[in-house]
């Protein structure tokens, strides 16, 4: 409890602080940084299966299709499904106190074995991944040295490779599909080095980000 | 240095609670649904023409009721429907204006020996026959009949175990043995045929609403897909309108209690 009301102060003097700053004329040149991360997220959403749904309504008539026996009726059923939530890769050309640009690679797999409904021993296996990559705008709208508080765009392009392993058969597929990630509210601490979270953010990546950063200042002013 | 490694330490410790499972189990209990679906659709097909039986045999004994009391045996019979009989040795069994069931007697009972009858059911294009070939002995022949969307065969010998007539299928014991097969017409949406044979005679007691032994070897075509299953069915025990009926499918066996009724008609 200590460290969220010592966090909360730090947060109001930093907006003080920036405010001052937006205020007075700069004394000096911003220099731009190059802006590194590493992190991981939970539940990230799935922007894919999302718009099937919604692409798909007019499938509800299937319930009513007159199947009589069905002859492709598995003997086996799927498992629990696992992901193994996301891990991205981050790279933000800081170019003044507040703009970044930069793009997000970012990875997430999700996983099922199918187990057979007599046995119930193991019989196959469903893995999907995810891999996406898309440009990323941040927004830095406080930005102190040891704090900063930002917001962030990103949407691009995910490729998706599905292994399917049944006792009917294999198979493996290929498929595009769109990415991003929209973060309301994120937080870093510390100045070179850096840990981060994305608090108030969906997609791709999940509804909670955390990781490390590091910030290299360019040479270039 | 200490508070970045605190709050990271944190965050990971959140993300380490929340669970990676997404979604949970499908848990199949089922390993013979195929099987299952197959035996459900000749046992519908069965009961529905036994229903028909019963149906002759509940009629005749209205036929031969005296006027005075053929209301009590309608009521005891046929208690939603009406039975009509508008024209000599034709017979009807009716639903408000709807004829279920017609059935054309050739004057004698259907426990005469040599007795046939034809009935027809509501929408289909040909009549069937049941011929009493022996005392309580009866055979049921249905050829080519084109009914909602089946066209349906089948051949059946019924006995009556009991020494007195049978008033109605429900009331005496039977034995079913023989064969049957039902194709869906292309409007139905999947072309199937059905094909059946008893491999021990199904066996009707009172106390059952249908079998309480007996079983069935079926085979089942997909027409459109050129695929072909085969099922065994064997009725364990019935209670009510229970039953515990051992499937075999695929090379697996499992054992139901909770089926339900198909109803064709």
């Amino acid at each position: 409890m200590k460290k969220i009301i010592v966090l909360f102060v730090i947060s109001s003097f930093a907006l003080s602080s920036v405010a001052q700053h937006w205020i007075l004329p700069f004394k000096h040149r911003y220099v731009p940084e190059h802006d590194f991360r590493i992190g991981f997220g939970i539940k990230p959403f799935e922007t894919d299966e999302v718009i099937e749904s919604l692409s798909n309504w007019n499938d509800i008539d299937d319930i009513y299709d007159n199947e009589i026996i069905d002859f492709d009726a598995r003997d086996y059923y799927r498992g629990a499904r696992y992901t193994t939530n996301s891990v991205f890769l981050d790279y933000i050309y800081q170019t003044n106190k507040w703009f970044g640009i930069g793009a997000t690679v970012n990875y997430v797999a999700y996983f099922n074995r199918y187990y057979d409904n007599q046995t119930r021993s193991s019989v196959g296996m469903n893995l999907i991944q995810h891999v996406s990559i898309y440009p990323t705008v941040r927004f830095t709208w406080v930005n102190t040295p040891g704090f900063r508080m930002y917001s962030s765009l990103g949407l691009g392009h995910r490729l998706v490779y599905e292994r399917d392993r049944t006792p009917s058969g294999f198979s493996t597929s290929w498929h595009n599909g769109i990415a991003g990630q929209m973060t309301l509210l994120g937080l870093t601490v510390g100045r070179k080095v850096y840990v981060f979270t994305d608090l108030c953010t969906v997609g791709s990546q999940g509804l909670l980000n955390v990781g490390i950063g590091y910030r290299m200042r360019s040479h270039r002013k | 240095m200490k508070n970045k490694l605190f709050l990271l330490a944190n965050l990971l410790l959140v993300l380490c609670l929340s669970s990676c499972e997404i979604e949970s189990s499908e848990c199949e209990s089922e390993y013979t649904t195929t099987g299952k679906e197959m035996f459900l659709h000749t046992e519908a097909h069965v009961v529905s023409w036994v229903g028909r039986f019963d149906d002759a045999l509940k009629l005749d004994t209205y036929m031969n009721t005296p006027d005075s009391l053929k209301e009590t045996i309608r009521q005891l019979y046929f208690t939603s429907f009406g039975i009509g009989h508008s024209k000599p040795n034709s017979w009807s069994v009716l639903l408000n204006a709807d004829t279920i069931c017609t059935v054309v007697t050739d004057s004698k009972s259907i426990h005469t020996v040599g007795a046939i009858w034809s009935f027809k059911m509501g929408n289909a294009n040909e009549f069937s026959t049941i011929s009493c070939i022996a005392p309580n002995k009866w055979q049921i022949k249905v050829v080519e009949v084109s009914s909602y969307h089946w066209l349906d065969n089948a051949d059946f010998e019924v006995v009556c175990t009991d020494v007195a007539a049978p008033p109605a299928f429900s009331d005496s014991h039977f034995e079913i043995s023989g064969q049957g097969n039902m194709t869906t017409g292309s409007s139905y949406g999947q072309r199937v045929n059905i094909k059946y044979k008893t491999t021990d005679n199904l066996v009707h007691d009172p106390s059952t609403f249908m079998f309480s032994s007996g079983g069935f070897e079926i085979e089942a075509f997909d027409l459109d897909k050129d695929k072909k299953e085969l099922a065994t069915g064997e009725y364990l025990k019935a209670m009510g309108d229970d039953r515990w009926v051992q499937i075999t499918s695929r090379g697996r066996t499992q054992i139901y209690s909770d089926l339900y009724y198909y109803q064709y008609y």
